[in-house]
């Protein structure tokens, strides 16, 4: 059927239709940037691999540590992990896994060693708790609690804020931080979109959003199920020094600490970002009819809630009760006992199981293989001794601060659980030397490196708080030196005050 | 036993679709899907606009679907780390919320479908069916000799099909 006249489409802002017409070709962009970082990788290991040898590292009493070959390959691949995690040339998860290759290929440690750390009962744990996290968000728990902070804060704009992070930092002690914040975010949209006219930024939203990413990182470090730096932290810990951080131990000591930076974060958000309005009109009528659509609760949602409290129990059991049956239970067992009995009663389904992040499951595996790396190589203890002269002369407190303040500023950069694995080994030798007890670093480095204020890439949180656009990476930066400041004031009269009356060892005598 | 029907059978001509620029705002394609529904009132309603770049190739296609997600705020959307939540739409004071003219003046390219699969014009129907399900689009472009000929919807072939079921 032959066309009398050329048809002519309706078109606009283009030339005349062609004759021939062909697909655009996908645009091919090399990323310089990531290549150049692998290959600085690669280059920092090299070069510690051609490194004929280390100077020894000598201690006050005059014993000679030699730098083993193996433990100067483990500083070479700390570094190249190092690199590639912070500009993250390829998943987290994908850079946990050469950690492991890099050890077996270079016999820096065994296959059975390096690799077993991979699935170390402290990494069930984290499975266990991610797995904890999806079965709120399937059954429809999250958002339950979500909607009911809608509820419980009302219309005053700085209860808003204050309502908002409590019920966040209460979320955070029972699941892990970035789903907390995953769960919020949308509400929080909702919210801002109700106070706000336009998209444009204002100081509620800033506040809002900016406060939700420092409060879930306050109160992460209150229980084991906030974050899985505490547990992996604590894995170390236990393998350094033989002491065990029992689960209600740790809660002992970080609430008060968590609940005060709580309530200090807000009242720097709303003395920074005071909202320019006193109400958002409506919120409670609107909030009472999400809650009615969301209607009774379910039958999972109670389920789900019966495991948690089952679980809580078994965690008080292992804390207080005097019978060894209990007290010998492993935290990762009591764990996973949530994973199977949500998978038995269909909670979850085999979709859930697919939809588990193995790029966070391997980044702890590959943290916890780094950091036993480094302390059995003895590259740790080598490092500290290097490094004790700095501190001899100093007060311990100062010490004390001084390891909190490297994790603060390392997690800022790095996956917090990587800044502890690199510090806490290292940390704890120089801890010996000084007379301070093992604990009280552990809670230190624990507390910084469950707060990274400043940058976007120190938690996911924090990313996820700069998708409501409602502020810049450069403000995030500047305004986060204000909380960072504050910690580091409030985390100096715990340790010195707070903690030892909570009877928390600081010094040896 | 007729021969089995070839894509080409079925195939709109790429004219019949508006076309627009990548760099065009969803509020000015959206001008163009009004027009269009006027000037093809009846016969032929277009469901999509064709985007093309400042060579004229083919880069996507801007489907109504495309458009809506495109304007909605930013707590309806699913991304990686984030849930999409529609309950929340209760909370709205009007359609979209105060977002939706900003959203409007979004370039169609950021939102547009690229075209991620493609059909010869000599391949039978069933090929043209079986990518449309497993890709989840409804409509592809014809290639012959490396250049696209036209366009292929579910819509002609489910006709197909209905007179094959059906014995008409």
């Amino acid at each position: 059927m032959a066309e009398e006249t050329k048809k002519v489409p309706l078109s606009a802002g283009l030339p005349e239709m062609p004759e021939e017409i062909v697909l655009a070709p996908p645009k091919k962009v090399i990323d310089w940037k990531r290549i150049f970082f692998i290959c600085l990788g690669l280059g920092l290991f090299f070069l510690f691999y051609a490194l004929p040898g280390l100077p020894d590292a000598v201690d006050p009493t005059g014993k000679v540590f030699k730098l083993p070959w193996e433990g100067k390959m483990a500083l070479g691949l700390f570094l190249m992990a190092g690199i590639w995690w912070v500009f993250e040339v390829m998943p987290i998860g994908a850079t946990a896994i050469a950690i492991g290759l890099f050890q077996v290929l270079f016999y820096i440690r065994s296959a059975n060693e390096a690799l077993k750390d991979f699935l170390d009962p402290s990494v069930w744990f984290i499975f266990g708790s991610v797995v904890i996290g999806t079965a709120f968000t399937a059954s429809g728990l999250t958002k339950r609690m979500a909607y009911k902070m809608l509820d419980l804060v009302g219309e005053k704009t700085n209860f808003i804020l204050l309502g908002t992070f409590l019920v966040v930092a209460a979320m955070t002690l029972l699941m892990a931080h970035t789903a907390v914040a995953a769960a919020v975010f949308p509400l929080l949209l909702a919210i801002n979109a109700l106070y706000s006219e336009s998209d444009q930024p204002t100081k509620f939203g800033k506040g809002l959003f900016i406060g939700m990413a420092w409060t879930a990182g306050a109160g992460s470090i209150i229980t084991f199920l906030g974050a899985a730096r505490g547990v992996a932290a604590a894995g170390m810990f236990k393998e350094f020094t033989g002491n065990d951080i029992g689960f209600f131990e740790l809660i002992w000591y970080m609430f008060p600490i968590g609940f005060l930076m709580v309530i200090l974060i807000w009242l720097i958000i709303i003395i920074c970002f005071k909202p320019e309005r006193a109400r958002i009109e409506g919120l409670r009528e609107k909030a009472r009819e999400l809650t009615r659509e969301l209607g009774p609760m379910n039958n999972k949602e109670k389920f789900v809630i019966f495991t948690m409290v089952a679980i809580i129990a078994l965690f008080m059991l292992k804390s207080f009760a005097p019978w060894k049956v209990f007290q010998d239970l492993d935290r990762a067992g009591i764990m996973l006992i949530a994973t199977v009995a949500f998978f038995l009663t269909r909670v979850l389904t085999v979709e859930d199981l697919e939809t588990i992040p193995w790029n966070i499951i391997l980044l702890f595996g590959g943290a916890m293989s780094i950091g036993f790396c480094l302390w059995k190589t003895g590259a740790a203890q080598w490092l500290a001794v290097h490094w004790l002269t700095m501190f001899l002369k100093a007060h311990p407190l100062i010490f004390i601060l001084g390891i909190a303040f490297f994790v603060l500023c390392m997690t800022n950069f790095i996956m917090n659980v990587a800044a502890i694995a690199i510090s806490l080994p290292v940390s704890l030798v120089i801890a010996k030397y000084l007379g301070v007890a093992p604990h009280v670093i552990l809670f230190a480095s624990l507390v910084t490196a469950g707060m990274p204020f400043n940058l976007l890439i120190g938690a996911a949180p924090n990313a996820i708080a700069y998708e409501s656009k409602q502020f810049t990476t450069g403000e995030f930066f500047i305004y986060g030196l204000i909380p960072s400041v504050v910690l580091m004031a409030v985390l100096a009269v715990f340790v010195w005050y707070i903690w030892p009356l909570q009877g928390m060892p600081v010094l040896v005598k | 036993m007729p021969q089995e029907k070839k894509v080409k059978d079925f195939m709109i001509p790429l004219e019949d679709y508006p076309h627009i620029p990548y760099w065009f705002t969803l509020r000015q394609a959206m001008a163009i899907v009004r027009e269009a529904s006027i000037k093809f009132e009846g016969s032929f309603e277009p469901r999509a606009v064709l985007v093309f770049d400042e060579k004229y190739q083919l880069m996507g296609m801007l489907t109504l679907r495309d458009i809506v997600r495109g304007l909605e705020p930013r707590f309806l959307k699913d991304s990686g780390l984030i849930k999409a939540d529609p309950s929340l739409t209760v909370l709205l004071k009007d359609l979209f919320g105060p977002g939706l003219k900003e959203a409007s003046q979004k370039q169609v390219s950021e939102v547009m479908s690229p075209i991620r699969v493609t059909v010869n014009a000599e391949d039978p129907i069933a090929k043209a069916l079986a990518l449309m399900i497993l890709e989840n689009v409804g409509m592809m472009p014809v290639m012959q000799n490396q250049k696209v000929v036209g366009m292929v919807r579910m819509n002609e072939l489910f006709q197909e099909i209905s007179k094959i079921v059906l014995g008409d």
